[in-house]
């Protein structure tokens, strides 16, 4: 009798462990389940003073602490950058937990998780174009009423249009930016070349020719030791697009955003990506692969490199360790064509499923009004700023008056030269991230009219889910 | 009472598998099945039954067709490369050869691995510009591969990539079933003066018919579901030439958000793999 009352007893006890089990994994699985959390800023120091005042009943209530989390992208130097440090100044009972990850795991991340009903992130980085979509799927909380008339009337109008659908605003623009031509000033001395100055603008067979002149391949194995140009940014849609635009301006796909057979399979877009296919093969000046152009430029074994104003930074940070000299001009274009540079850049969005809104609120506002701009561009000072004011303020702050610094200007000069911001469509995502694997190819060495054929019907066959 | 209770102990210890079983098995399945009904849920409120509009949507996507294709491209190298060579593999393991242990245990790294840390030791190994295996060649004075940046290369290195796991988790039941087959049958054989070819193919080889079954039935689940080399290495590129299935389902579905359209996919695929599970089954099918 006694070992059958103990077997019961072990048996009761298996159950239990096993159903304690099972609700413990049903309910630990959703907690913090990006992997790629790099970065957490907490407010610790804050919210225990907060936490050791006893006299709270004799002051007016504080605020309950609450910790956000900002869905972002791990490339932005924002840790130990002192920026937050400046947002928990003003809001020391709000804690901002950053999860960093990769701009397409960033967009998979929103699509999965948002877009599942989840309520983190709080606050999530918006593509710009990507408003549109994120719109129409419900996954941003509108911000209008966070905004003064003042504050709206201080960004760029462009930010504001593609910040909004549907008449609310949805996304509010951290910045903006274009890209400009960087150059290893060195590199053109030693080729005989004189380089563009700072208000010139070259044409792409200008830089093809110097490209060609530049890339040097000393020991003849068929792999240069120097390169002669090559994009930042190597195939993303946002870089690439002023090169069939300068050719034939400015349709990017139709405008009820369903279609794009003839418009990017087009003469113009074939001739302006089967140019861009050369530079890694026919003529060699670019390398394939996954190779950073950034760290080439700044190893010194790149000559010209088109990059954002964020290059600013690398440069700067890096400037006495190069032992070359490099100048900075516009945005080239086409000899037959027309000058088109990109603009636009990120934006920030409150999930609309958010539990903490107020706080996500309050951040989202401090962060893209004047005082979370001008402490953006003190201390990650990245790309230009979409507020007006906090861009003139660049214009006259003493940290911008020196060189790489003062490259800043001539990258807000370039604001006004013909900007074109991606087509804010509801299929923006489908379109982008389809589009650049058919640049990808191209790069690799597929036939550009080939590709963007196969890619005309791959993005079609996506969009067709929102034909009405 | 005491007769009741007793009954009831099993299935109280099957009730956390179960229970598992349903929130991470059926259930899935049948939300995949209502959701191929109901339009994109692009908001939260215009989800609506669309009937089989999703299906025929699908049927009539030229990429579904591009993708499938490539699928079946893909399993029809990959399927028997892999289990011939898992069979050649199995049969060298399973001599009575010096040292053949150390060489099992070797044989046998690759299933201990992740399928997400092989792929990614693949791509790093295949890369173009850093890839070891390019430094390889260059020093057998052979050019640069692209690997996986060509169409022409990219579904043949996936393949390579693929085969790396698969063949030794093959091997791990055709040397089983090498192991069953009894000695003393294949000694018969010798002594009435069957050659090692002859032994092989007419009785080592229809004794493995049953195990064949197997390892065809569950490599062609495992290549038509083939997802993660695909996501981490190629996604779907070169011009679709890797495009699986799986990856083609997943992409719509989790990427897009075509939720009706990627559940739709999905339902065709199983019946596709259901079909050609009949099939195979129909072909090895054994008498016992």
């Amino acid at each position: 009798m006694k070992s059958k009352s103990t077997k019961k007893m072990i048996g009761r006890i298996f159950l239990l462990l096993m159903i304690s089990a099972l609700v413990l994994s049903a309910c630990g699985g959703n907690e913090n389940n990006n992997n790629d959390v790099v970065a957490q800023n907490t407010n610790d120091a804050n919210n225990e003073n907060m936490n050791t005042n006893d006299a709270a009943d004799e002051e007016p209530a504080m605020p309950e602490d609450v910790t956000i989390t900002w869905l972002m992208v791990s490339n932005w130097p924002v840790a130990d950058s002192g920026f937050l440090e400046e947002f928990y100044k003003e809001y020391p009972h709000i804690t901002v937990e950053m999860e960093a990850t990769t701009i397409n795991q960033m967009y998979e991340a929103i699509q999965v998780r948002v877009g599942g009903g989840a309520s983190d992130p709080d606050v999530f980085l918006v593509n710009a174009p990507l408003t549109t979509g994120y719109g129409t799927r419900g996954l941003l909380l509108p911000l209008d009423d966070v905004f003064t008339d003042e504050e709206m009337a201080n960004y760029y109008p462009a930010a504001v249009e593609i910040g909004s659908f549907g008449g609310e605003f949805l996304s509010a623009p951290i910045h903006t930016s274009t890209q400009n031509l960087y150059y290893n000033a060195d590199m053109f001395a030693a080729a005989g070349i004189t380089p563009p100055a700072q208000d010139e603008r070259w044409t792409w067979e200008q830089i093809t020719e110097a490209a060609q002149k530049l890339t040097i391949d000393e020991d003849g194995d068929g792999i240069p030791e120097v390169w002669g140009f090559n994009f930042e940014q190597i195939e993303l849609f946002y870089q690439l697009q002023p090169l069939p635009l300068s050719l034939d301006c400015c349709q990017s796909i139709s405008d009820d955003g369903l279609t794009v057979d003839g418009i990017i399979n087009s003469e113009s877009w074939v001739e302006a990506f089967s140019w861009y296919g050369s530079l890694f093969n026919e003529l060699g000046v670019a390398p394939k692969g996954a190779i950073s152009t950034a760290e080439l430029f700044r190893s010194g074994n790149m000559a010209m490199m088109l990059a954002g104003p964020w290059q600013v930074n690398a440069l700067a940070a890096g400037s006495a360790d190069f032992g070359f000299d490099y100048g900075i001009s516009l945005h080239p274009y086409f000899e037959d064509g027309e000058v088109v540079t990109p603009t636009s850049g990120w934006h920030l969005g409150v999930n609309a499923n958010t539990e903490k809104e107020e706080a996500a609120k309050a951040f989202v506002h401090w962060f893209t009004t004047e005082t979370g701009g001008k402490a953006w561009f003190s201390h990650v000072r990245s790309a230009l700023s979409a507020q007006q004011s906090v861009n003139e303020w660049i214009g006259t702050a003493e940290i911008y008056s020196e060189a790489p610094w003062n490259f800043i200007q001539v990258a807000i000069g370039e604001l006004d030269s013909n900007p074109i911001i991606r087509p804010p469509v509801v299929g923006y995502l489908e379109y982008t991230t389809l589009i650049e694997t058919a640049f990808a190819d191209i790069r690799n060495g597929a036939d550009a009219q080939e590709a963007l054929d196969l890619i005309a019907l791959r993005i079609e066959s996506e969009l067709a889910k929102y034909a009405p | 009472m005491k007769i009741k209770q007793k009954n009831l102990a099993p299935y109280l210890l099957l009730l956390p598998a179960l229970a598992l079983l349903l929130v991470f098995r059926i259930y899935p399945m049948i939300s995949t099945v209502i959701e191929s009904f109901y339009t994109n849920n692009l908001t939260a409120d215009a989800r609506e039954f669309v009937g089989f509009a999703n299906f025929t949507r699908v049927l009539s996507d030229q990429i579904f067709w591009k993708s499938l294709k490539v699928t079946f491209v893909f399993n029809l190298i990959n399927i028997p490369i892999q289990v011939f060579l898992a069979l050649v593999v199995a049969v060298i393991l399973n001599s009575r050869a010096r040292g053949i242990s150390l060489f099992r245990s070797i044989v046998m790294i690759p299933i201990a691995v992740s399928p997400v840390v092989s792929t990614t030791l693949w791509k790093t190994m295949m890369d173009y510009n850093a890839g070891v295996l390019n430094g390889l060649l260059a020093l057998v004075g052979i050019p640069r591969q692209e690997f996986f940046l060509v169409k022409e290369q990219a579904l043949w290195s996936i393949v390579i990539v693929t085969a790396w796991k698969g063949i030794p988790y093959m091997m791990i039941f055709f040397l089983a079933g090498l192991q069953e087959i009894p000695v003393a049958v294949l000694e018969a054989a010798k002594i009435d003066g069957a050659s090692s070819w002859q032994s092989f193919f007419k009785i080592t080889l229809p004794l493995l018919k049953r195990v064949f079954a197997f390892v065809l039935v569950t490599d062609t689940i495992l290549n038509l579901i083939l997802f993660a080399p695909i996501w981490l290495i190629t996604k779907g590129g070169p011009q679709l030439s890797t495009n699986l299935i799986m990856y083609e389902t997943y992409r719509r579905g989790m990427v897009y958000g075509d939720l009706g359209g990627s559940s739709a996919m999905l339902i065709v695929v199983i019946l596709i793999v259901a079909i050609v599970l009949g099939l195979q089954f129909l072909a090895l099918r054994t008498d016992d």
